[in-house]
């Protein structure tokens, strides 16, 4: 009995830590087996980056002004780094952590001695930041290619480097919140569509969120998805870390909230669970 | 004539189970489609705000841009529909789950194509018809030419995607490379093919046909060009017949992964 109880005790919060690095690193080193497959997903980075910047370059002819107060090569390398962030998400359509749900497999995953939810969050985060590695590399590396350098400065750098890996975790916050009404609905690919969609063309992805239409960027301006991509994407390029700190402030309210949405979902939904067979 | 009819009646039973299966999870499937629907129409609502602030593209208006997306977007949501496996069939190759259509009589590649839907296709669907109805006002001219175009581009996305999921044969696993040069197509597609020079223009218009999806088919809604309407079919069918060419090629090393495996 006493030991079934240690079992499934999580271990408190230096022992919960303990597993949690665990687990990121073994799915780092995972996904650093399949380096053919990590590089042909980069390599679509530099493929809509050589888009982008293909039109830009034409807007660059047509347009006098610059668009959203960047230079073309500013722009280049703000999606370089923008860009490097969208594609650390998995492709598939429907995460593991939905098709547990569905199928059952939860009942197995529950019983291990580490929260269900942290567990997912771990080993995603750890494939997510070497992917993000990667897609620096090849995201700069095309950047330098096709527009050269542009000054950069290194608290911008790092300020920037710390808001990406807190966008990344509040991006798997809002996955592991979305997955988990898996226990109510059927499917939950719709969801993940929209959210991933709204993150792109909202959250200054694709075009700097100053260089939208006034009536867009004040939407834009209205909702969390700045604080994923054109917030570190701006740091990045911008001429000091000025603004880090209101960033990450937001960042942090934004996390706290949506951790506490996981977390109700994630207490009421198990209560719904049922597994059936073995 | 029979053994075309014969095809053309596997696809239709296929459609027809498929589209049953799919209304056993009603929700689930209006709930990806209508995402899919609200997808497109974000998209396309950032487009047509992007080129009104940039006018990149001499000459076009919003509904050319509109045009662009309801050809590709419906063209797309046809081939996904009804060939739901033309993404998919690189792992299919790759597990070794050929086996369950090589001992059936009818033609593998099709067979292998037609025997999954996607459901979010449907949306794109609705989506790609709809604005073209709501936002370009087409005379009866324009429904036909929209309706060829789209089932001439339908040619090239399944025999494009038959062609780099065939590399599954050769490479192993390329689910991975036959998802990201399908993501290249569909992503190249949806710009006007004027915003490249050069070299990167011919490869949009040959060895990653995206010119042919997109913007050919718009240009030939505008300026009613029969000279690009037969280059569009000539590449369709090449596509058609590379792709199940190379698929045969390729099927003579296939090797089985001796699963025991359900048609998906």
């Amino acid at each position: 009995m006493q030991s079934t109880l240690e079992l499934r005790r999580p271990g408190g919060v230096a022992r919960t830590a303990g597993k949690l690095w665990a687990l990121m690193a073994a799915s780092a080193r995972r996904r650093l087996g399949h380096l053919g497959e990590l590089a042909v997903r980069s390599s679509f980075v530099a493929i809509m980056l050589f888009v982008f910047s293909q039109l830009w370059r034409e807007v660059s002819l047509h347009v006098t002004a610059r668009p959203g107060g960047y230079s073309l090569a500013q722009l280049v390398w703000y999606l370089a780094f923008a860009e490097s962030i969208v594609f650390t998400t998995p492709s598939n359509q429907e995460p593991e952590l939905d098709r547990e749900v569905r199928t059952g497999d939860i009942a197995y995953r529950i019983a291990r001695p580490l929260a269900f939810p942290l567990h997912h969050l771990a080993v995603s985060f750890g494939d997510r930041l070497v992917r993000f590695a990667f897609n620096l590399a090849f995201g700069l590396a095309i950047a330098w290619l096709l527009v050269g350098t542009i000054p950069l400065r290194l608290e911008a750098w790092l300020a920037a480097f710390g808001a990406a890996l807190l966008a990344i975790s509040i991006d798997e916050l809002v996955v592991l919140t979305l997955s988990l009404t898996a226990f109510w609905f059927e499917s939950t690919v719709g969801f993940h569509l929209l959210y991933r969609r709204a993150m792109l063309l909202l959250g200054g992805a694709l075009v700097p969120l100053t260089a939208y239409p006034d009536w867009l960027a004040e939407v834009c301006r209205a909702l969390p998805f700045q604080y994923y991509i054109a917030g570190p994407a701006a740091l990045f390029v911008g001429a000091s870390a000025r603004g880090f700190g209101a960033l990450v402030l937001m960042q942090l309210t934004w996390a706290s909230t949506i951790a506490l949405a996981a977390y109700a979902l994630y207490h009421f939904g198990l209560r719904r669970a049922i597994a059936q067979g073995g | 004539m029979k053994p075309m009819l014969s095809m053309f009646a596997l696809v239709g039973a296929y459609l027809r189970a498929n589209l049953k299966a799919a209304f056993e999870y009603r929700v689930s499937f209006a709930s990806e489609m209508f995402a899919m629907l609200v997808n497109d129409c974000m998209w396309l609502g950032f487009w047509i705000a992007f080129y009104e602030r940039y006018p990149v593209v001499h000459g076009w208006v919003r509904a050319d841009v509109v045009t662009l997306w309801a050809i590709v977007a419906t063209a797309f949501g046809v081939a996904t529909a009804v060939f739901g496996n033309v993404v998919r069939r690189a792992g299919i190759v790759a597990r070794g789950e050929l086996d369950v259509y090589l001992a059936l009589p009818r033609p593998v590649l099709l067979h292998a194509l037609i025997s999954r839907m996607s459901l979010t296709a449907w949306g794109d669907v609705v989506f790609g018809v709809g604005v073209f109805a709501w936002l370009t006002q087409p005379t009866a001219a324009d429904w036909l030419l929209f309706a060829t175009l789209c089932a001439s581009n339908v040619g090239i996305f399944v025999g494009f995607g038959a062609l780099v999921s065939s590399a599954g044969f050769w490479i192993g696993p390329a689910e991975g490379l036959a998802q990201q040069a399908m993501n290249i197509l569909i992503s190249f597609s949806t710009y006007p093919t004027t915003i490249f020079r050069g070299s990167v223009k011919l490869v949009l218009l040959s060895v990653v046909p995206a010119g042919f999806l997109g913007f050919v088919p718009a240009e030939i809604l505008r300026a009613r060009s029969p000279h690009w309407l037969i280059a569009h079919f000539a590449v369709s069918l090449a596509f058609v017949a590379l792709g199940s060419l190379v698929f045969a090629r390729g099927l003579r090393r296939y090797e089985s992964g001796n699963l025991s495996v359900v048609r998906t």
